[in-house]
C-alpha cells in the first residue's frame, strides 16, 4: 500500500484549502443567516455551473483553460436579443436563443480553434487576446450593425439614436423561467429543480464524452500530441472541435445565466464571465491540464460563498464595503495566477527531475 | 461514410431549424389589455357587466367595474381566458370560458370583453395596443463598455 503523504496531498489542494479557510473566516463576521447563505449558494450553483462545466473539455484536450469561452457567452446574448426583439418568451424563448446561438457559437469557436492550433503552446493567453479581439467586432455588430444592417423590430431595445442595443435590455418574460418551471421549497431554500436537471444531464454528457471515441482522441491528444499523431489522430482537428463544443457549451450556458438574471448587459454580461468561471474552477482544486466535474461544484461553492460574504465580512473588518469589493476581485485575479505559477513550477520541477533521470543513465 | 455523415448533419439542420419555428410560433408573447367597457355590435349600443373578473391559467388577472381595464400577459397565439360576470349589481355569477386567437403582429392585444361575450365580429373586439407618445425628447444613452471587468459577476 501507497504511504499517504499530508503534504503532497496538502500543496495538491492548497487553492481549495486556502479557500475554505477565508470563508470560514468570512462567514461569521458576515453576520448571514445560514438560510440565506443557502439560498444565494443554491441560487448561483444553478446559475454559474454550466458554464463553468463547458470548461472541462478543453482541458481534457490539453488546451489548457479555455477564455475563449468568452466567445460562446457572446453568441448567446446575441441569441437572446434576437430572441427578445421577436418577443419570444417563457421557455421556447430560451429554447430558440439556444438554438439561435449555435451556428455562431460553432463559427466563432472554429475561428478560435483553428488560431489556437497556429499558437500551440500559448493557448491561454492567446484565447484571452481573441477573446478582447472578437467582443469588438461583436461592439461593431450589437452598437452599429444592429439595427440599419440587422433587422431590428423594437424601438425598446434600440438606443434613443436609431440604431444599436441599449445597454440593459430587459429579460423580464424570460427571467427565470426555467428555474421556476419545476421548483421545491425545502426549509425555506429554493431549489430549481430543472436547472439541476439540466446540470445533471451536462455532466452526465460530459461523462459519456470521454468515453467515445473523439473524447478518447482529445484525452490522448491533451496527453501527448506527438503519440496521438503518431496513433493516426488528426490532432488539429480534435483541438478545434474541442474549443467548438466548449464554445457551444458555453452560449447556451450564458443563456441559462441570462435567464436567472432577467436583464442583459449587453455591453459587459460577456467580458469577464471567463475570468471568473476559470477563477472558479481553480479555486474548486483544478489546474491548467487537470480539471474534473468535481472541481466544478467545489469551485462554484466555495467561489461564491466567497463573493457573497466578503463584502459584508470587508465591511465589518475596515467600515468600508468597497474594500471587501476590491478583495473578491483581488482574490479572482489572483487565484488565476496562483494556479498558473504552482502549474508552471510544478512543470518545471517535472522536467528537471526528468532531465536529472537522463543525464543518470 | 462521408455520404452518411453529410446526411445526419443536413438532418440535424432541418431539426433544429424545425424546433425554431416551433419555438417561433408557440412562444410568442403578447401583453394582453382587458377591457370592460361598452361597445357598439351591429348597430347597437351593449352596455358592459356590473363586474367582470378575468383568470388566465386559473390565476385571477384582473377585476373590473364598467368601464376598467386590466391586464396580463401570455405565451402563445391563442388565449384562452375564463371569465366571471355580474352583470349587475347583487345579481348571479357567471363562469365562462373563451378561446382568444391573437393576432401575431401585435405585442399588446386589447380585448374587448363585452364584444367577445356577444359574438361581436372578431376584428370589431381585437385590436392592437398602441401606447401614448410621449413629448419627452429621447435621451441620449451613454453607452458602458466594461473592458476591464470593473462591473462584477452576477451581481444583483
Amino acid at each position: 500500500m501507497k504511504n499517504f503523504d499530508l503534504k503532497k496531498f496538502l500543496a495538491d489542494r492548497s487553492v481549495p484549502i486556502m479557500f475554505i479557510i477565508i470563508c470560514l473566516v468570512c462567514i461569521p463576521l458576515s453576520g448571514f443567516s445560514t438560510s440565506y447563505l443557502f439560498n444565494e449558494i443554491v441560487t448561483r450553483v444553478a446559475r454559474n455551473t454550466f458554464l463553468i462545466l463547458s470548461l472541462l473539455i478543453p482541458i481534457m484536450a490539453g488546451m489548457g483553460l479555455n477564455f475563449g469561452m468568452t466567445l460562446g457567452a457572446m453568441a448567446g446574448e446575441i441569441a437572446l436579443i434576437f430572441s427578445s426583439d421577436w418577443q419570444i418568451w417563457g421557455i421556447p424563448g430560451v429554447v430558440l436563443a439556444m438554438i439561435l446561438s449555435i451556428p455562431i457559437s460553432i463559427l466563432l469557436g472554429a475561428l478560435c480553434g483553428t488560431l489556437l492550433n497556429m499558437s500551440r503552446g500559448r493557448e491561454m493567453i492567446t484565447s484571452y487576446i481573441i477573446s478582447f479581439f472578437i467582443n469588438g467586432i461583436y461592439q461593431l455588430v450589437v452598437l452599429y450593425m444592429m439595427g440599419p444592417i440587422i433587422p431590428i423590430l423594437h424601438e425598446s431595445i434600440k438606443l434613443p439614436r436609431g440604431y444599436g442595443i441599449r445597454n440593459t435590455v430587459s429579460l423580464l418574460n424570460l427571467r427565470q423561467c426555467i428555474d421556476n418551471l419545476i421548483s421545491v421549497n425545502i426549509l425555506g431554500v429554493k431549489i430549481p429543480v430543472l436547472s439541476f436537471i439540466i446540470i445533471i444531464a451536462l455532466c452526465l454528457f460530459i461523462v459519456w464524452f470521454t468515453k467515445t471515441k473523439l473524447g478518447q482522441d482529445m484525452r490522448a491528444v491533451g496527453q501527448n500530441m506527438e503519440v496521438a499523431r503518431a496513433a493516426g489522430i488528426n490532432v488539429d482537428r480534435t483541438r478545434v472541435l474541442s474549443i467548438i463544443i466548449s464554445t457551444v457549451l458555453a452560449g447556451f450556458g450564458m443563456i441559462l445565466y441570462l435567464q436567472n438574471m432577467g436583464n442583459i448587459a449587453t455591453y459587459s454580461s460577456h467580458s469577464q464571465i471567463g475570468m471568473f468561471c476559470i477563477a472558479a474552477l481553480l479555486v474548486g482544486g483544478a489546474s491548467v491540464d487537470k480539471a474534473s466535474i468535481g472541481n466544478v461544484f467545489l469551485g462554484v461553492i466555495l467561489f461564491h460563498l466567497m463573493f457573497i460574504v466578503a463584502p459584508r465580512a470587508g465591511t465589518v473588518i475596515t467600515g468600508d464595503s468597497m474594500i471587501g469589493e476590491y478583495f473578491r476581485v483581488f482574490i479572482s485575479y489572483g487565484v488565476i495566477t496562483l494556479a498558473l505559477v504552482m502549474y508552471e513550477a510544478k512543470k518545471h520541477k517535472k522536467k528537471k527531475m526528468k532531465d536529472g533521470g537522463d543525464n543518470e543513465e | 461514410m462521408k455520404n452518411k455523415s453529410f446526411l445526419y448533419k443536413t438532418i440535424l439542420v432541418i431539426l433544429l431549424a424545425a424546433i425554431c419555428i416551433v419555438m417561433i410560433y408557440i412562444g410568442r408573447g403578447h401583453t394582453l389589455y382587458f377591457d370592460n367597457k361598452s361597445m357598439e355590435i351591429n348597430g347597437k349600443v351593449v352596455d358592459a357587466p356590473y363586474r367582470t373578473k378575468v383568470f388566465v391559467k386559473g390565476k385571477e388577472v384582473a377585476n373590473l367595474n364598467a368601464g376598467d381595464r386590466g391586464m396580463s400577459i401570455w405565451i402563445g397565439p391563442t388565449a384562452h381566458i375564463d371569465l366571471e360576470v355580474t352583470s349587475v349589481k347583487g345579481g348571479d355569477k357567471k363562469n365562462i370560458s373563451y378561446k382568444v386567437k391573437l393576432p401575431r403582429e401585435y405585442d399588446g392585444v386589447v380585448i374587448n370583453l363585452v364584444g367577445l361575450m356577444n359574438e361581436a365580429p372578431y376584428d370589431s373586439y381585437i385590436s392592437e395596443f398602441i401606447p401614448l407618445a410621449t413629448a419627452v425628447e429621447p435621451v441620449e444613452e451613454e453607452v458602458i463598455v466594461d473592458e476591464m471587468g470593473e462591473l462584477g459577476l452576477g451581481e444583483e
